[in-house]
């Protein structure tokens, strides 16, 4: 008897500890995970800001937009904060103390990771050096300065569905599907939006004539005006070094995405994007 | 009736004003300019970068040192007429360049001769037999120099 318990007892602490385990990131994926995700392009100010210390400045319709600290720095940036906190912040847009978000911050895309995603990224994060720096508010106009208002805006427009694998697709292509809406958030730039910010998923992703620092940016479906004369490594080679087929180099916004994230993907995930964004539904420009 | 005429004669006189200025202007921001410096020029020379870059692509694949050297030193030849190129501010409705180029006159510049800067070190290996067979690090190597410049300078398709 004393045995059994004794055999219980283990099992017991054996499923705990997995269980705790499960709770905590790994740190080393989640740096892969942080490529995949972007964070570091509008997290990090231009011109030798201090690496995610925040401040970059977005400017948009709605105003200017003034991107946050996620160093761990306990004051300044997100060190106090716990893997709940972080996962609540990223995939509904809510801060610990229960403000709402803009959804300049992509959490509408961000909603889609994988938890193991979400807590690796986070052990990532805690391990970058603390940099104190608190970033100002935003420079956002009456009505939209009213971060309450996003409460309705997410009602309305927040879809909070999950990633689901389709299953009549490879395994190749849902991997795709998942970096390009979820973490990779491409939508966010190469889908148009309509005039309260919220994207047109009917013609998703392909070009929108508004994007960052009022740019358009180019549609990426095989549509007309968009990638469908495109080989398929001609799209590894435009995420990898930034080289379109013509041998002309991608510039703007893009840059940035290519250098901090693109260029960072494994061979695999350069391979399952170009494999989904082939074979999306062909949409004419919208850029 | 006499009205009517008038209302035409002033209309038909509005709108061949109105072509003669639009073609004039056409003439003069599209074409050419009056200082012999053309935008057009300018896209061709963009054009011709991406061409060589495509052939340094192909040969640095094949393993073709010499053709790899000549476009890598065709594009560094390009690259030293571009401040020739961008010396006087033009932008017509068809170009890409952003007058960011004209207020930053000297970082334009530096961004140019580090394109030339990497095309030459490309040549040098491909004299020296060094690239190796993966044409990405390669022409990435340049393109870093494009992509920087774009980035700042060049909007998107018009």
């Amino acid at each position: 008897m004393q045995n059994l318990i004794r055999i219980l007892l283990a099992v017991v602490a054996v499923s705990a500890a997995s269980n705790a385990m499960a709770q905590s990131g790994n740190a080393e994926r989640g740096k892969y995970v942080f490529a995949t995700a972007g964070c570091g392009t509008c997290h990090t100010a231009e011109k030798g800001g201090a690496f995610l210390a925040g401040g970059r400045e977005l400017k948009t319709d709605f105003g200017s937009f003034f991107t946050p600290n996620i160093t761990p720095d306990k004051e300044t940036g997100i060190g106090g904060w716990s893997d709940e906190d972080f996962a609540r912040a990223v995939q509904k847009g809510v801060s610990p103390d229960g403000d709402q978000y803009y959804p300049t911050f992509p959490y509408t895309s961000y909603v889609r990771m994988t938890q193991t995603d979400i807590l690796d990224l986070k052990a990532y994060l805690d391990t970058v050096p603390p940099v104190r720096n608190a970033v100002r508010d935003h420079d956002l106009p009456f009505p939209f300065s009213i971060r309450l208002s996003m409460i309705g805006w997410k009602l309305l427009f927040f879809d909070k569905s999950p990633f689901e694998p389709d299953p009549t697709k490879s395994a190749v292509w849902n991997r795709g599907a998942y970096l390009v809406n979820a973490p990779g958030h491409c939508g966010e730039c190469h889908t148009p939006r309509n005039l309260l910010g919220v994207v047109n998923n009917n013609l998703a992703l392909s070009g929108n004539k508004n994007g960052p620092e009022g740019d358009s940016v180019p549609n990426i479906t095989p549509g007309e005006g968009g990638i469908g004369d495109w080989e398929h490594d001609d799209i590894i080679s435009a995420l990898e070094i930034g080289l379109l087929p013509d041998g002309d180099f991608l510039g703007g916004a893009m840059t940035d995405v290519i250098e901090d994230n693109t260029s960072k993907l494994t061979a695999e995930d350069l391979n399952a994007i170009a494999t989904y964004l082939t074979a999306l539904e062909p949409i004419a420009s919208n850029d | 009736m006499f009205s009517v005429r008038k209302t035409l004669r002033i209309g038909l006189f509005a709108a061949t004003t109105f072509a003669v200025v639009a073609a004039f202007s056409s003439f003069s921001s599209d074409e050419a300019s009056a200082d012999g410096h053309h935008y057009k020029d300018r896209n061709a020379a963009m054009k011709s970068l991406g061409g060589n870059m495509k052939k340094l692509g192909g040969a640095v694949a094949d393993g073709n040192n010499a053709d790899a050297a000549a476009a890598a030193k065709a594009i560094s030849a390009i690259a030293a007429k571009m401040p020739a190129l961008f010396e006087h501010k033009e932008i017509p409705t068809a170009s890409r360049a952003k007058p960011g180029i004209w207020d930053n006159m000297a970082d334009f510049n530096a961004k140019v001769a580090a394109l030339g800067a990497a095309a030459d070190k490309v040549a040098a290996g491909a004299a020296a037999g060094t690239l190796g067979s993966d044409p990405k690090p390669v022409v990435g190597s340049i393109g870093k120099t494009c992509g920087s410049c774009h980035k700042v300078y060049r909007g998107p398709k018009v």
